[in-house]
């Protein structure tokens, strides 16, 4: 062997004994912890979590069928995604519907190039108007999101949001109740104190298994994490108050518990935006209450 | 990536779709730019362009076979892919649009009618094939990413950037008229007609331009020995 080879060997062979050598005392640094994570954090280290809101970006633009703003365009109305609002995950903003961020063409090649890239506003195929209660019509389009916000929560276990949108468009939609309950426990489990979840974990007690005691056991514990994390905010979630109490509230009067329902109206009513209207139901409730049973 | 599941759910196509014709555009456009940017600097190098230049054919003619041929190459390269697309999204989607399908491999060929033209004059011009190759891959990605956002950044400028921005997004071929993916991903349906025959007649014009460029140039262009 050459005198070059051999150095070259040498090296090689004093390179692998420094690498065990100091392996064992570097591993347990904070430094290198990180590498005990899955292969994406490892991978792609905090950054991941730019990826997991661009593919949750691009749920939303598959929910539009490609209608989509580019950081060119108007984007006011596309601040919050629609297909979470529609899905109850988040307060709908107000001038979403319909919204068209393109305005009129600017000149020719615009003109001719609307043609050639989605340009109308539009959601996908969602089946059968107000179908939560109904049967899963055939081969609904919304699973063509599906893929994209299981790839976010792979990238962004943490990111609650999206676990209670996928659960809302399978079972509401799809009919796959099973898909979304487990997916929705995968998401407590990397969340344990996430009061979404377990508020649209109560929805599927309560509207698919019909076990409204296991629904109000999670609502109740929902309205128990939302009060303990939000009791210090400055901006309280009000909106998800809201939908937990109404949902408490529905329940209790179902049950005839009519004075834990009024408590629970009340609640909605100190956050709500039209208070006159929540009272006007808890005026129902009260004539319902009075009544003959 | 085709065979993954979520949720148990075994129609989700659009996602392979997406992922595919990405892949499509993006090896067609470097397949097409890299094979332009040899054609006439290989000649040379290789010196078997003087043999070719003895033969009783112009310097435009052979231009013209030299883009004709990259173009034919590509347009069998881009059947293939589309073809294997389909089969793909077919397994998958049996009930998709055929015709959206069409309109796009014409679209996209004529798109690459324009990148190879583009790149052909630019092997005239500029020294070596590595420097054609980077310069129209700039170009081509340039244009498709933002050439049609040009007008409202230029809009939103003040004189004189504003008019020279918006010549220049007047003047650029608009690749990303040719580029239907999204149409295509998300079943839309087919263009309208009038405005893919123009699309087509806008493309041919381009193509045109770019190859009377290199013909010109190349008529012009001293070969030493």
């Amino acid at each position: 062997m050459t005198r070059a080879g051999t150095t070259a060997v040498l090296l090689f062979v004093a390179c692998f004994a420094l690498g065990a050598m100091l392996e064992p005392k570097l591993a347990p640094l904070p430094i290198y912890r990180r590498h005990s994570g899955t292969p994406l954090e490892t991978a792609l280290g905090d950054g991941r979590l730019l990826f997991a809101n661009h593919f949750y970006t691009k749920a939303d633009a598959y929910f539009h069928r490609g209608f989509y703003p580019t950081i060119f365009d108007n984007r006011d109305a596309f601040q919050a995604e629609h297909m979470a609002a529609e899905a109850g995950a988040i307060e709908e903003p107000g001038a979403s519907r319909g919204a068209d961020f393109l305005g009129r063409p600017k000149d020719w090649i615009e003109k001719l190039g609307r043609s050639f890239f989605p340009s109308e506003h539009t959601h996908l195929q969602h089946g059968a108007a107000g179908g939560e209660h109904s049967a899963p019509p055939a081969q609904p389009d919304v699973r063509e999101m599906l893929p994209w916000l299981r790839l976010t929560v792979a990238l962004d276990p943490h990111k609650t949001e999206v676990y209670t949108v996928a659960a809302y468009w399978l079972r509401s939609q799809m009919g796959k109740v099973d898909e979304a309950e487990e997916f929705l426990l995968e998401g407590l489990r990397n969340n344990s104190n996430s009061y979404p979840i377990l508020f649209e974990l109560g929805r599927i007690a309560a509207e698919n298994r019909q076990d409204s005691g296991r629904a109000r056991n999670l609502w109740e514990e929902a309205l128990t994490q939302w009060k303990l994390q939000n009791a210090a905010a400055e901006e309280p979630d009000s909106f998800r108050l809201s939908q937990i109490c109404l949902r408490l509230a529905i329940l209790e009067r179902d049950s005839g518990n009519f004075s834990a329902a009024e408590a629970y109206l009340k609640m909605v009513q100190a956050v709500s935006p039209n208070p006159a209207e929540v009272q006007k139901r808890i005026d129902e409730l009260r004539l319902e209450a009075e009544k003959p049973r | 990536m085709a065979s993954l599941r979520f949720f148990n759910e075994e129609q989700i196509v659009r996602y392979v779709k997406e992922l595919c014709l990405f892949l499509i555009l993006l090896s067609s456009l470097v397949i097409a730019i890299t094979a332009a940017a040899r054609q006439i600097p290989a000649e040379r190098e290789q010196r078997t362009i003087f043999p070719l230049l003895a033969k009783p054919v112009s310097r435009s003619e052979i231009v013209l076979g030299k883009f004709l041929g990259c173009w034919a190459a590509c347009g069998a390269m881009l059947v293939c892919f589309y073809f294997f697309f389909a089969l793909l999204c077919f397994a998958r989607q049996p009930a998709w649009q055929l015709l959206s399908f069409l309109q796009a491999l014409a679209l996209h060929w004529v798109m690459l009618g324009i990148v190879i033209a583009f790149t052909l004059a630019g092997s005239l011009v500029f020294a070596a094939p590595s420097s054609t190759v980077t310069i129209s891959a700039l170009a081509a990605g340039g244009v498709l990413l933002v050439g049609r956002h040009l007008n409202k950044v230029a809009l939103q400028m003040a004189e004189p950037g504003q008019s020279i921005l918006y010549a220049i997004y007047l003047a650029i071929p608009h690749l990303e008229l040719f580029d239907v993916r999204d149409l295509v991903i998300h079943d839309w349906p087919p263009i309208a007609w009038p405005a893919w025959l123009l699309a087509l007649a806008y493309g041919f014009a381009f193509i045109s331009f770019f190859v009377v460029l290199a013909c010109w140039r190349f008529e012009r262009m001293t070969i030493a020995k």
